[in-house]
């Protein structure tokens, strides 16, 4: 009995624990204290910036790095493969542009749509963000609104009538409609037009200047209304080129409410010292020296991709100046070169770099004295073998897209035309070319560093002055149109030793008034725009824009004879593999015509 | 006792009688470790003669004159017979632990049972075989000694671990980021998730069991969904006290890794790519200083330089004993691995305690647990860019240390330039990756049996864990090339780990009836922090990581820290019942929550029935003598997966790096995910049907299981449309089916005095396929991530390549979207014979990672004191994504195996395609990558080992126990489908970095 008894309290304990243990069922509640959700975090004044701040985040993967560059600035009558060399030719040259391979246009497409996506959640969010001051939420819708027309402008015009979303993704959707690109105009045109009304000034920004502004919404909104007038026909064309002519007109007009104005030539614009806070950006892509700032340790890589090789070159070593040379992707076609006229132009000069001073001793010392060897390596003849090459100050390499008469006998390496072209103007160098240098990056502080932390001007005044002039000229006023384009053709002029402004300026009005198949009117303009603009992540869009489909191909391969798989259906991107496997609805929804 | 005394009696009695007789003295030992057995029965065949052996495992048993046959038996071991000629004496007999013993006692969920009583499918490793790899995962030791599971090692780096996978893959939302979650649970000491298994050291372990089918993994719920590893340490043992010692020390390398070209090899592949263009070779090696260090002829093998023999030595001693009421096991362990890269190593130290007392007639409480404190020196692997480096250069400075630039000295200028030398990290202070980390395993049970029959056990299993990963790489390390600043970084992890496990077992006999009843409640809780902080540009290289203060106040200081916690509770009840140990019988049902699942769809239950037939028992087969046991099983249940991290149920953003000008802004962005609520659990139903069978005395022994498991809701991250702006969803989408055989099978093939030979082979087979997607279309993501109805879960969806155009064909009459072909390209097959080559209609399945079959043979010989052990491994089926084959480069810029076959006009092969001015991807966009999937299939002679066993003799004269001396290599040849794949181990997959060395051995078994 009294063992029973003891049994018992033993069974009891027992029961005791495990009565225990069942009473922990409330510990299965998640506890996530460190995660951060999009209910919680977006719906107070403070938190909600971190919206408007994340909707910037895919411009800059666009602005700076590769995908960006080869999207906007390739496969057009400017550029092809450095050294000719195979690399992204879905995109630079079209071969084998498919749905399935479609590189950086892809990348493009996934990475805006991201970003649309955080805008929408901004816009359709910001009521219930507790703000409590309309003026301060305004100026963050500003911000968002400005961010998805900039998107959306880029979306459309690289892949025609897609999928426009105005709602913030937040449960499975598979399927998709195309809209057509009226509607995608009408959305980028009024969120163009709550920001420039509601953005703040370009003077309340301070040390963030470069967040979108008034002067960022105007000018882009100018840029859209050009786009959106090719769309259209009869008056409803030429009530967009008129709206296009205002905008760029009134930016022109504010230019000193906004803080901005035109340097007074190209050398300043582009000199290295002018780069951060540039007095003629409308809008602008910063780069932090701190590196935990930027969107990725790439940074801005611009500065490498249409550097020549030059550090292999006697006499020559990797600089800060000159540039980290060992990722060329981009160089210019003769026609792009050909487009100057270096003696009255100052834009030549600016632009690009034709001569390379011998920098791999200390200033003032032999670099290197030519040897046989390496006279019969260059061509040389033997009379310029003993000759010293001396650091910063004699020529130690040169290319040239002039004919150069007697250049065996230079004590340089030299690359003249006749090296670089064949005579039909396609390339025929497969080692050196004229770099454009508008990238040159000082704030890298090591020459064989790929980074770089220089600003990008993605929109500037000087684009006011050329949409102006455009939408004037398809207006038909020939005398605005040049007038326009004379305030930057004056800028451009070299001034000295002999003062070339009147002779830029001389025969504008007679281009643009020539006909297009003798090198004048638009195909004028487009020309103007590449003297201006080449490199800036425009003339893809400015083809697309001017040309059609009838002679999109045809102008390409005229002026840029190594493109040869271009057709005319390139004027849209094919619309990748991945979106379309991933629609329930691809059939219904199509791939654009021609993929 | 008393029967004892009466056979001495009649022992004498037949002594005085038949003078004639000799007497025939020996010894019994266990043929593993050589322990001396006490209390062997020794009985003299065709008579009533016989002794049992004493304390010192010694007898005396007197024969007939002339030769005599012996038979030895003992529990546990199996029953041996030998035959002695008249002049033997001192005769030593070596009895083998009985394999797959009908008595032996198998460990499965929350208790154990006797194997002839099992009804489910579980696979046995004991300690002997365990110890026989010299490696320092225990689980890497039982690959290929288990039917249906697949375990390789997931690279060569020192101290890296294993992937395991148990009957396939059921879950596929498996190549995210987090847990491998089609991993089984593993179960240590009786605590699930009991810590790391790379932490435990293979000599502690006296065994591994692996629960494999629904009936035996059913108790573990949703945690056993993928099978169950239970691996159980060695306890002490009443009597007197043990200690031994086992270590070995050997060498590790001998890599087997592709060469890459040099010399002419490598210059005809750079030039061939300018063919039509220019043979002028300034024009060609334009790189600064290429042509010039070509002239000189400074040719380099980087791989060979990146590549050393390393070291790997192991080293164990522990102490076990006991009294009635109190045993302990103690050991304390080394292990050391020098890798085949400089600077990469792993240190491991183990303290292990297992302490049982018994506190009175119903209770006890024991203490289990060790302390495990690792250091592993990590390196980012340079083999990638020792294989497409430039293959010359000046790689040492003239004092030997390691030239940062190799061919900076032959052009003019500063001595730097882009080329960095692959052999960067191995500069002083240049590249450090060590972590540090403790885990404290410590485990507490107590066991009441207030009743006869009815036991409470109590067991609190805690897992402390620490580690500090230091990180830095100066700015001309191979991670910081490019970015040209130092980046130090230190990342701290806590976690700390408890599973409290509440056991109720009422076990009841009577008649012929047998009853267990098991319920049991199980609490899980997990939570880790992390906290990592970094800096750039440090002042001074050697303060490493140690000195963040010393980086730029400025630039690029980060810190970062994260947080996860789950839980899980589980109430299970188990009945096992036994009519004459005929028929068997077992139900489980097992109800699981989980945190990370939504509210309202956190519980689930789990159900599993099992039967077992023993038909040797049966009276009609009584007769045949030839069957020492047949027994059938069946088993039909059903298990969850939680397949989901923790948090998947929230809709998160994360932050991301913005600011404008130099004022940094604060940012979120969406993390691609979206969620929703409705996420249920896994769910697999699983039928196994199997049999053991053993004949000719346990000669021969079979276990033979088929199963069949069809898993539906399988949750998936589905792409969403990318214009969505979100990537995935995660949904419960899927449903497939793994159908197989496992069998293993155990030969005793020769057993006489001096010889024997045994064998076992394991066999598995697995079928795998998705069965269903949600709305019965194929998902296609990526090459590597689609899913297909009727195909396995990781296939390979690429073009098939059927070539390469050759002169002589039309190539021009294919296109890819609007390019047409040439001769040299990438030919694939043009499956819809359309003409083009599209992505839409011309990929296929070409492969999967699952092997179709793998298998590992062991045969064991042991002559008079020597014993050797050949182990063979085979995978076959499987397809690998060969990255190093992607390195062909056709410019040859980049450097690329030696033994690429490539084509060119006057080389018409059908290996690589032509030369030419780009990368792969840049030639041949879209079917390039058809050249990276190849067979994988491999057999590979896993190990080697050749011991010797000290005579008593000797071993007496120097005082100890037993002595064993013993060499093993391991990975020794790998004989492998593909020529691709030759001169490299496919075991891991086709991943190029740290590939598996060969490892040769030298060590002792040493018992006092």
């Amino acid at each position: 009995m009294k063992t029973m008894k003891r049994n018992t309290y033993k069974i009891a304990g027992v029961c005791l624990l495990t009565v225990t243990m069942l009473s922990c069922n409330k510990r299965l509640d998640e506890v996530n204290p460190g995660g951060a959700t999009a209910d919680v975090t977006w719906s107070t004044p403070d938190g909600f910036i971190t919206n408007v701040n994340g909707a910037y985040q895919e411009q800059r993967a666009f602005y700076g790095k590769e995908d960006g560059l080869l999207v906007a600035e390739s496969g057009t009558d400017l550029w092809f493969n450095a050294n000719k060399a195979s690399y992204a030719t879905q995109i630079t040259r079209y071969s084998n542009l498919t749905a399935n391979t479609s590189g950086s246009a892809g990348t493009v497409f996934r990475l805006f749509y991201r970003a649309i996506n955080v805008c929408n959640a901004g816009i359709n969010r910001i009521d219930g963000a507790g703000f409590t001051d309309e003026a301060i939420k305004n100026r963050y819708l500003a911000e968002l609104r400005f961010l998805r027309a900039f998107y959306y402008w880029h979306i459309v015009e690289q892949f025609g009538g897609v999928n426009l979303r105005t709602t913030e993704t937040s449960e499975v959707e598979l399927t998709a409609k195309r809209s057509p690109v009226s509607a995608f105009y009408d959305l980028i045109i009024s969120d163009l037009q709550f920001a420039a009304a509601n953005a703040l000034s370009p003077d309340q920004l301070g040390n963030e200047y470069s967040r979108a502004s008034k002067k960022s919404a105007l000018g882009l909104l100018a840029r859209a209304y050009l786009s959106r007038a090719y769309y259209a026909t009869g008056s409803e064309r030429q009530n967009y080129f008129t709206l296009a002519r205002n905008t760029a007109n009134e930016v022109i007009a504010r230019k000193e409410e906004f803080g901005v104005s035109l340097y007074a030539s190209p050398a300043e614009l582009w000199n290295p010292a002018n780069n951060k806070r540039n007095r003629e950006a409308l809008y602008t892509i910063s780069n932090s020296t701190n590196p935990s700032l930027d969107y990725d340790n790439n940074a801005n890589r611009l500065h490498a991709w249409f550097l020549t090789q030059y550090s292999n070159k006697p006499g020559l070593t990797l600089s800060i100046p000159y540039g980290f040379d060992n990722q060329r992707r981009l160089q210019p076609t003769r026609y792009l070169l050909d487009l100057f006229n270096e003696q009255m132009d100052g834009r030549y000069a600016a632009s690009f770099q034709e001569t390379w001073i011998a920098n791999s001793t200390n200033p003032g010392t032999t670099a290197y004295t030519w040897t046989a060897a390496q006279a019969a390596t260059y061509g040389k003849a033997p009379s310029v073998v003993g000759t010293p090459v001396v650091s910063g100050r004699d020529i130690a390499y040169q290319v040239t897209k002039n004919v150069v008469a007697d250049k065996a006998t230079k004590p340089w390496v030299l690359y003249d035309r006749n090296d670089l072209f064949e005579t039909d103007g396609r390339i025929k160098s497969i080692t050196d070319f004229v770099a454009l240098k508008k990238f040159i990056d000082n704030t890298r502080t090591i020459p064989n560093s790929q980074p770089g932390y220089a600003d990008i001007v993605v929109i500037r005044l000087a684009e006011m002055y050329l949409i102006s002039a455009e939408a004037e000229f398809q207006l038909g006023n020939v005398g605005a149109a040049a007038q326009q384009l004379n305030v930057l053709r004056a800028r451009a002029a070299v001034k000295a030793p002999v003062d070339y402004t009147l002779a830029m300026q001389a025969n504008t009005e007679t281009m643009l008034a020539t006909s297009v198949a003798n090198g004048g009117g638009i195909k004028f303009i487009l020309e103007e725009r590449a003297r201006e603009l080449c490199g800036e992540h425009l003339r893809w869009f400015d083809l697309k824009r001017v040309l059609n489909d009838n002679n999109f191909a045809s102008y390409i391969k005229t002026q840029n004879p190594d493109i040869t798989d271009v057709q005319d259906f390139h004027r849209l991107r094919p619309i990748p593999l991945a979106e379309l496997n991933a629609l329930s609805n691809a059939a219904e929804f199509g791939q654009n015509p021609g993929y | 006792m008393r029967k004892i005394y009466l056979l001495f009696l009649l022992l004498l009695a037949t002594v005085v009688v038949q003078a004639q007789n000799r007497a025939l003295s020996g010894r019994v030992v266990d043929a593993g470790n050589s322990e001396t057995l006490i209390g062997v029965a020794v009985t003299v065949k065709g008579s009533t003669t016989g002794t049992i052996t004493d304390v010192n495992g010694k007898f005396t048993v007197n024969v007939p004159a002339g030769p005599v046959t012996l038979v030895i038996k003992y529990v546990g071991y199996a029953e041996q017979t030998v035959t002695y000629t008249a002049a033997d004496q001192d005769v030593t007999v070596k009895l083998a632990v009985q394999q797959n013993a009908l008595d032996d006692v198998v460990v499965i969920g929350y208790g154990t049972i006797k194997r002839r009583d099992l009804t489910g499918s579980v696979s046995s490793v004991k300690a002997v075989d365990i110890a026989r790899t010299p490696t320092h995962n225990a689980l890497e030791a039982i690959q290929g000694r288990a039917a249906g599971v697949d375990i390789t090692r997931s690279s060569g780096a020192a101290g890296s671990g294993v992937n395991i996978q148990l009957r396939g893959t059921r879950s596929i939302a498996n190549n995210l980021s987090g847990p491998n979650l089609n991993s089984p649970l593993l179960v240590v000491d009786g605590v699930q998730n009991g810590g790391s298994i790379n932490n435990i050291n293979p000599n502690d372990i006296e065994s591994i069991e692996v629960l494999q089918d629904a009936s035996s993994t059913a108790i573990y719920g949703s945690q056993g969904a993928n099978g169950v590893i239970i691996v159980t340490t060695k306890k002490g043992k009443t009597g007197k006290a043990k200690v031994s010692y086992n270590g070995y020390y050997g060498i590790n390398g001998f890599t087997q890794f592709p060469q890459p070209r040099t010399g002419d090899d490598y210059l005809n592949l750079r030039r061939e790519s300018y063919r039509g263009i220019t043979t002028n070779d300034s024009q060609i090696f334009t790189g600064n200083g290429e042509l010039a260090a070509i002239q000189a002829g400074a040719v380099v093998n980087w791989v060979d330089l990146a590549t050393q023999n390393g070291s790997q030595q192991s080293h164990t001693v522990n102490v076990s004993g006991g009294s009635e009421t109190t045993k302990a096991f103690f050991s304390l362990g080394y292990f050391n691995e020098q890798g085949q890269l400089k600077n990469n190593d792993y240190t491991r130290y183990n303290f292990r305690y297992n302490i049982d007392h018994k506190l009175n007639s119903w209770a006890k409480a024991g203490i289990v647990g060790q302390l495990a404190f690792s250091e592993n020196n990590a390196r980012r692997d340079p083999l990638s860019v020792a294989l497409t480096a430039f293959p010359y250069g000046n790689p040492y400075n003239a004092d030997g240390s390691v030239n940062t630039f190799p061919i900076s000295s032959y052009y003019t200028g500063a001595a730097t330039g882009t080329f960095l030398n692959p052999l960067t990290d191995e500069r002083t202070n240049a590249s450090v990756d060590e972590t540090v980390g403790t885990e404290i395993n410590a485990t507490a049970y107590v066991e009441l049996n207030p009743i006869k029959g009815l036991t409470f056990r109590s067991n609190l299993g805690t897992v402390l864990g620490n580690s500090r990963r230091g990180q830095f790489n100066d700015a001309f390390s191979l991670l910081q090339n490019n970015l040209r600043y130092s980046l130090a970084t230190v990342t701290n992890n806590n976690s700390r780990y408890y599973n409290w496990d509440n056991i109720v077992t009422y076990n009841r006999d009577f008649k012929k009836h047998s009853f267990t009843v098991t319920a049991l409640s199980s609490y899980i809780h997990s939570d880790v922090d992390v906290s990592e902080a970094s800096g750039t540009n440090q002042v001074l290289s050697s303060q490493l990581f140690y000195n963040l203060a010393g980086t730029s106040q400025t630039v690029g200081r980060n810190i970062s820290s994260g947080f996860t916690r789950y839980d899980l509770l589980a109430y299970a009840g188990r009945i096992n019942y036994s009519y004459d140990g005929k028929y068997l019988f077992q139900a489980t049902l097992r109800a699981d929550g989980a945190s990370r699942l939504a509210p309202g769809k956190k519980w689930d239950s789990f159900p599993s029935v099992s039967a077992g037939w023993v038909i040797s028992r049966e009276s009609f087969l009584s007769d045949v003598s030839q069957l020492s046991n047949l027994k059938l099983r069946a088993s039909y249940g059903i298990s969850g997966n939680s397949a989901l991290g923790p948090y998947s149920t929230q809709s998160l953003i994360t932050p991301v790096n913005m600011s404008f000008g130099e004022v940094a802004a604060p940012a979120y962005s969406f993390n691609g995910i979206v969620v929703s609520p409705e996420l249920g659990w896994e769910k697999s139903k699983t039928l196994d049907l199997g049999f053991d069978v053993a004949l000719l005395k346990n000669r021969i022994t079979a276990t033979v299981d088929w199963y069949l498991t069809k898993t539906s809701d399988l949750l998936y991250p589905r792409s969403l449309p990318q214009s969505s702006g979100q990537s995935t969803i995660f949904q419960n989408i899927a449903s497939t089916q793994n159908a197989g055989i496992n069998a293993s099978l155990t030969t005793v093939n020769l057993q006489s005095k001096d010889f024997k030979w045994t064998t076992t082979a394991t066999f598995s087979h697995n079928s795998e396929k998705i069965t269903g997607l949600i709305d019965g279309r194929d998902i296609i993501n990526t090459e590597t991530n689609s899913l297909f109805i009727g195909s396995q879960i990781q296939s390979f969806y690429s073009y098939q390549k059927t070539g390469i155009w050759q002169l002589g064909e039309n190539a021009a009459a294919v296109r890819f979207g609007t390019t047409p072909f040439k001769a040299g390209d990438i030919k694939v097959a043009d499956l819809n014979n359309d003409g083009v080559i599209d992505a839409t209609n011309d990929r296929t399945v070409i492969g999967h990672v699952q092997p179709r079959w793998y298998g590992g043979l062991q045969n064991n010989f042991s002559y008079k004191n020597f014993d050797l052990n050949v182990f063979l491994l085979a995978r076959y089926g499987q397809m690998v994504n060969a990255q190093f084959v992607g390195r062909y480069d056709p410019s040859g810029v980049l450097n690329s195996p030696a033994n690429f076959n490539y084509w060119t006009p006057n080389n018409p092969s059908n290996d690589f395609p032509s030369p030419g001015r780009g990368s792969l991807a840049n030639l041949y966009p879209g079917t390039y990558t058809s050249l990276n999937y190849i067979d994988g299939s491999f057999f590979k002679i896993k190990n080697v080992s050749l011991g010797y066993t000290l005579p008593k003799t000797v071993t007496d004269k120097i005082k100890v126990g037993s002595l064993r001396i013993y060499a093993t290599g391991s990975n020794l040849f790998t004989f492998s489908k593909n020529d691709l794949l030759k001169n490299y181990d496919p075991e891991r997959g086709g991943a190029e970095s740290s590939p598996l060395s060969r490892q040769l051995v030298f060590g002792v078994n040493l018992d006092f």
